[in-house]
């Protein structure tokens, strides 16, 4: 992966960071890996896997905990601990309930 | 088959709920009160004569044709103006209203020209059908007296004539336009024998206030006011009901036919989203289907710096076939893409995404919506549990106070508009959020009672302000929060928000609002009654795009504006299916309804009746997949109807993407932008040339009706099916129904959907189920889609796009109301006469600094690149922000867009850039060197013609 890409990478996922940090509660890592898996393709989530293996440069300290979650666990995991955590997942929950 | 004629009944309905019986001509008759005499008479079948009363008007009493005589009442009241009242007693026929009738007719005919046989409306005249329903068989003063012939016509608007001989006075035209559209362009000029129809002060119509929506021509009972096509062609002879792909309002029309020419496109009464009314774009401009640049040969070239060659349907399908197995055996899976289009329908829609999961074996699909309303899925659907507008269109006439933010209704939505126009001239509120004066802010008999003309990029901090104030000042709706959110949730967002460093006076020079209006504004949105929030891409297309839709939705919640008809948060869509697009799965995340493909019992659904597994990881998204493509891991791409070199950010990287695939297959009506980097062009067909259905902005699917067989020889189903067989996965539908049977049978919210119930209901908004058979107007009306509403934080993050010494403006982009996105149906139009070319809009101030005059060649850049265009002088604009549109291809606006996007959805941040202007005296560099390339990859070679 060429530099440029690693740093658009890691620009999206701080700037996802950003939102997730702000939210009450201390869930950010889950919310943002949990985003990570819901949008983003598994090649890109390897890349910025190996961007924070590589040093992770430039990532925010709770977007590298996050990265460091996609690394560890599976997405549902992440998703059923984020809605044991009494958050939802708008990626992954289905919004074609209503009525 | 014939023409489809809607009973007038001459006066608009009454929304009264008593209801009066009264008798006329012998038979009793019960309607609702407030209901005029004559319309009242449609219920019975009688039709009294009338000239100057239609109903979409309010009745004006002029023509004295529609006399009626009461029991009890002296003289002959006119039944258009006179409300019935109970026990009435009414005769709409004797010989003294017969004579009374006649004399009326007489006098109109004496100044008519009798050229009948020869006049264009022959067959369709009010007039004509007059004199034959009371009788009229002499005229007793003669013909020879004062006349209008020799008044010249003004042929000056391209689609309608004005033929002021032929006029009777009878201010339809003026009353369509005060009361239907809202534009007040016409007036009846002089008094008595002189008195005709003057657009503006007298100017020619193309010349005048006029925005050609056509009402007035709708409105005309005579050929005073017709269409020129009709004077070309002659009367239809037969119609079918079918909707406009343009804009997502959703007009419904009645194509009005002669073979299978349109005569003209007239709007259906009734259509739920446009109520009989409609814009330039739906009425007129679509004469691009038969425009002589129109590709109708499928095209293949092995390399895009060769030309063209025409070849065989057979050929082109196989060789993208072939391509996309080659590039998939080669580089991997993953390797290839696809791209849905909002202007294509659903069932083609459906159609490309499920050949991307099935014959693809992947989830590389996106849709245009990527760049407009995505961050209004993921912020509604965090917010509420479901991302679509919350009301239908029929809900603004119960509004109170409207708040418009980021969006320029007049020109992006113009019918939705003169809806709104017509509440807020009966005196509903108005607040507008916008960094240009648009239209809305003052129009005729409108004025905005607040104008926040925020800076490019503050949206959120201007939504904190009003919830500070809001909270602060103890106007939450606590009743409502209580009942229906979550209650910690919004006791966070309340501390959030009541913080002091997000009151309207510490934001002021940051957002350039005063805090005062700020202030008038959020207190009249919390306490003026029904209070709806309409929307549009200035509020999407930001690095916080999503956050601001939260936004939004916390200050609707707050206020207790959602679950009933009035309020609610309705984003204003871009394109005629962009909603319908998303519904039907083109995210690469998402199966049809809005299932993450991670989740199992959905997919397992797709899985057992598509007999394939599909990928349960999502794939790319359009500018991911440019990524990869320069990067070298993404290699080929099937775009349906869309122009994403034109449309899509930083034009520069989207070629470099495109240029980097081994093969680009583009299938649209004609050689757009993105086909300059194309290998394989399949000739698409137009809305008119096929069957299926839309989607608009009210969650409402409407039929779209085949009035002439594909040009090109394919609907664009078909086109995606013959791909989808040459990939091998089998596609055999024979008629789109069946793909929407698959889609209802596949997607719980579109159940109860079918062709069959559409051709029933007309249209249908989703949900539609079994809880709901019908549809759903309105959503959210007993509990929100998720169970409890959620009150989201929302902080301020400033976009990285800032300005500074070099480049110190912000640039904003938008859309006109002639004009249709990148343009390539509406440029080739006669509504280019409106919009020639793209503009800069500047600031007087900011124009002196640097030298420019009004109409100067000016140059734009910012750090992603330069264009130049003509520079337009207004203070429309606040000093230090420029806008222009995107409508033409030479301008290339997003040249100088940067690919900053919004955190959750990577929407593009269209809406702010720093740029700098400067005089210039022509196209820069890349436009020619641009220019020279496209038109070297648009030759085409011929294929011989077969003995
Ligand atoms: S075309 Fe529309 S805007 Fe123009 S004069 Fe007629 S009603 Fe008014
Ligand atoms: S132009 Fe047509 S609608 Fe207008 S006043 Fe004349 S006849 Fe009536
Ligand atoms: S462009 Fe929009 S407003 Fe105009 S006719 Fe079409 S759907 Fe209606
Ligand atoms: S129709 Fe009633 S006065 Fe003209």
């Amino acid at each position: 992966m060429s530099a440029a890409n690693a740093e658009r990478l890691v620009y999206m996922a701080n700037q996802i960071a950003y939102f997730f940090v702000s939210q009450p509660g201390d869930k950010a890592a889950l919310q943002i890996a949990d985003h990570l898996n819901a949008f983003w393709d598994p090649a890109m989530r390897r890349a910025i896997g190996a961007h924070l293996e590589a040093g992770g440069e430039g990532l925010l300290p709770s977007t590298a905990q996050a990265v460091r979650l996609l690394q560890q666990a599976t997405p549902k995991t992440v998703e059923r601990a984020l809605h044991a955590a009494g958050e939802p997942s708008p990626g992954h929950d289905p919004g074609d309930d209503a009525g | 088959m014939g023409v489809i004629h809607e009973i007038d009944h001459g006066t608009p309905a009454s929304r009264d709920e008593r209801r009066v019986t009264l008798t006329i001509d012998g038979q009793q008759v019960s309607v609702p009160a407030g209901t005029s005499i004559m319309r009242a008479a449609t219920a019975l079948g009688t039709t009294v004569p009338r000239l100057c009363a239609t109903d979409s008007l309010q009745a004006f009493g002029s023509c004295r044709l529609c006399l009626v005589e009461i029991e009890g009442r002296a003289g002959t009241p006119a039944s258009c103006t006179t409300p019935v009242a109970e026990g009435m007693v009414v005769v709409t026929q004797n010989p003294r209203l017969a004579k009374l009738r006649k004399g009326v007719m007489e006098l109109y005919i004496s100044d008519h020209p009798l050229d009948c046989l020869t006049c264009a409306a022959n067959g369709d005249c009010e007039l004509q059908d007059m004199a034959g329903a009371v009788g009229l068989r002499e005229v007793r003063y003669g013909y020879d007296g004062d006349n209008h012939l020799c008044d010249v016509k003004d042929e000056s608007n391209p689609y309608f004539t004005y033929d002021p001989s032929k006029c009777i006075a009878c201010s339809r035209c003026v009353r369509a336009c005060d009361e239907v559209q809202g534009t007040f362009a016409l007036t009846i000029a002089g008094r008595g024998f002189e008195s005709r129809v003057a657009a503006s002060q007298a100017e020619p119509f193309l010349g005048s206030e006029c925005v050609s929506c056509g009402a007035c021509v709708q409105a005309c009972p005579t050929a005073t006011l017709i269409e020129k096509k009709v004077i070309e062609v002659g009367q239809p002879e037969h119609s079918e009901i079918t909707t406009c792909a343009y804009c997502g309002v959703g007009c419904t029309f009645k194509a009005e036919m002669r073979g299978e020419e349109v005569v003209r496109m007239v709007p259906f009464k009734d259509g739920k989203a446009n109520r009989g009314h409609s814009c330039v774009k739906g009425r007129f401009a679509w004469g691009y289907a038969t425009h002589r640049e129109r590709i109708l040969n499928p095209m293949i070239r092995s390399s895009t710096a060769e030309p063209w060659r025409e070849v065989s349907w057979e050929e082109a399908i196989g060789y993208a076939a072939s391509e996309f197995k080659r590039i998939q055996q080669k580089y991997g899976r993953h390797s290839v893409g696809g791209i849905t289009s909002s202007r294509c329908t659903n069932e083609e829609t459906f159609l490309v995404q499920k050949l991307v999961r099935t014959a693809f074996a992947n989830n590389n699909v996106d849709t245009c919506a990527r760049v407009c309303h995505s961050p209004t899925g993921y912020g509604l659907k965090t917010a509420f549990g479901t991302s679509a507008g919350t009301q239908d269109f029929d809900s603004v006439e119960h509004v109170d106070v409207a708040l418009i933010i980021g969006a320029n209704p007049t020109d992006g939505h113009p019918v939705f508009a003169s809806r709104l126009k017509q509440r807020l001239r009966e005196g509903a509120k108005l607040i507008v959020v916008d960094p240009r004066r648009i239209d809305m802010v003052r129009t005729p008999h409108i004025e905005a009672d607040f104008h926040l003309p925020l800076r490019p990029g503050t949206n959120v901090a201007v939504l904190s302000a009003m919830a500070h104030v809001v909270v602060t000042e103890g106007l939450v709706n606590e009743a409502f929060v209580r009942e229906r959110c979550d209650w910690s949730e919004f006791q966070d967002w309340a501390a959030f928000v009541s913080d002091p460093r997000h009151s309207p006076e510490t934001l002021e020079p940051l957002t350039g609002v005063p805090a005062a209006d700020l202030r008038g504004a959020a207190r009249l949105y919390a306490t003026g009654g029904n209070a709806a929030i309409y929307y549009g891409l200035g509020v999407t297309e930001h690095s916080q795009g999503s956050t601001t839709v939260m936004a939004i939705a916390n200050l609707a919640m707050a206020t207790g504006n959602l679950g009933r008809p009035g309020v609610g948060v309705n984003p204003l869509r871009g394109q005629n299916n962009v909603q319908g697009a998303c519904d039907m799965g083109s995210f690469p995340h998402e199966l049809s309804g809005y299932r993450h493909v991670a989740d199992d019992a959905a997919r397992e659904m797709f899985e057992a009746v598509w007999g394939v597994d599909i990928d349960h990881e999502p794939g790319l998204r359009i500018p991911n997949m440019l990524d990869a493509a320069v990067e070298g891991a993404f290699k080929g791409i099937y775009i349906q109807g869309e122009d994403i070199l034109q449309s899509d950010p930083n034009t520069k990287h989207v070629a470099a993407g495109l240029a980097a695939m081994e093969c680009v297959v583009v299938q649209d009506l004609f050689l757009n932008e993105t086909a300059v980097h194309a290998h394989v062009f399949l000739p698409g067909s137009t809305f008119l040339e096929k069957n299926g259905t839309f989607t608009n902005a009210e969650r409402r699917i409407q039929r779209v009706r085949k009035v002439m067989a594909p040009r090109n020889g394919y609907e664009d189903w078909e086109i995606t099916q013959l791909l989808s067989n040459a990939l091998g996965y089998p596609s055999t539908y024979t008629h789109p129904s069946q793909i929407m049977d698959e889609i209802a049978a596949l997607t719980p919210t579109f159940a109860g959907v079918s062709f069959t119930a559409l051709d029933e209901h007309g249209s249908i908004q989703w949900p539609c189920n079994a809880i709901s058979p019908a549809g759903t107007p309105v959503m959210h009306m007993d509990g929100f889609a998720r169970g409890r509403g959620k009150f989201v934080v929302t902080e301020y993050v400033p976009t990285d796009e800032k300005t500074g010494p070099r480049f110190p403006l912000l640039l904003t982009t938008g859309r006109i109301l002639s004009q249709y996105n990148v343009g390539a149906q509406t440029r080739r139009t006669d509504n280019v006469l409106w919009h020639e070319e793209d503009l800069l809009e500047i600031h007087p101030h900011d124009a002196e600094h640097r030298g420019i005059r009004d109409g100067d060649w000016v140059k734009l850049h910012s750090r992603a690149g330069a264009t130049t265009l003509r520079a337009q002088i207004t203070d429309r604009v606040a000093p230090g922000v420029v806008y222009t549109t995107f409508h033409h291809p030479a301008t290339q606006a997003n040249v100088v867009t940067t690919e900053f996007s919004d955190w959750a959805t990577n929407c593009p941040e269209y809406k702010v850039t720093a740029v700098e202007v400067s005089i210039s005296n022509g196209p820069t560099e890349w436009q020619e060197r641009y220019e020279a390339a496209a038109a070297r990859s648009r030759l085409v070679v011929r294929a011989e013609p077969a003995e």
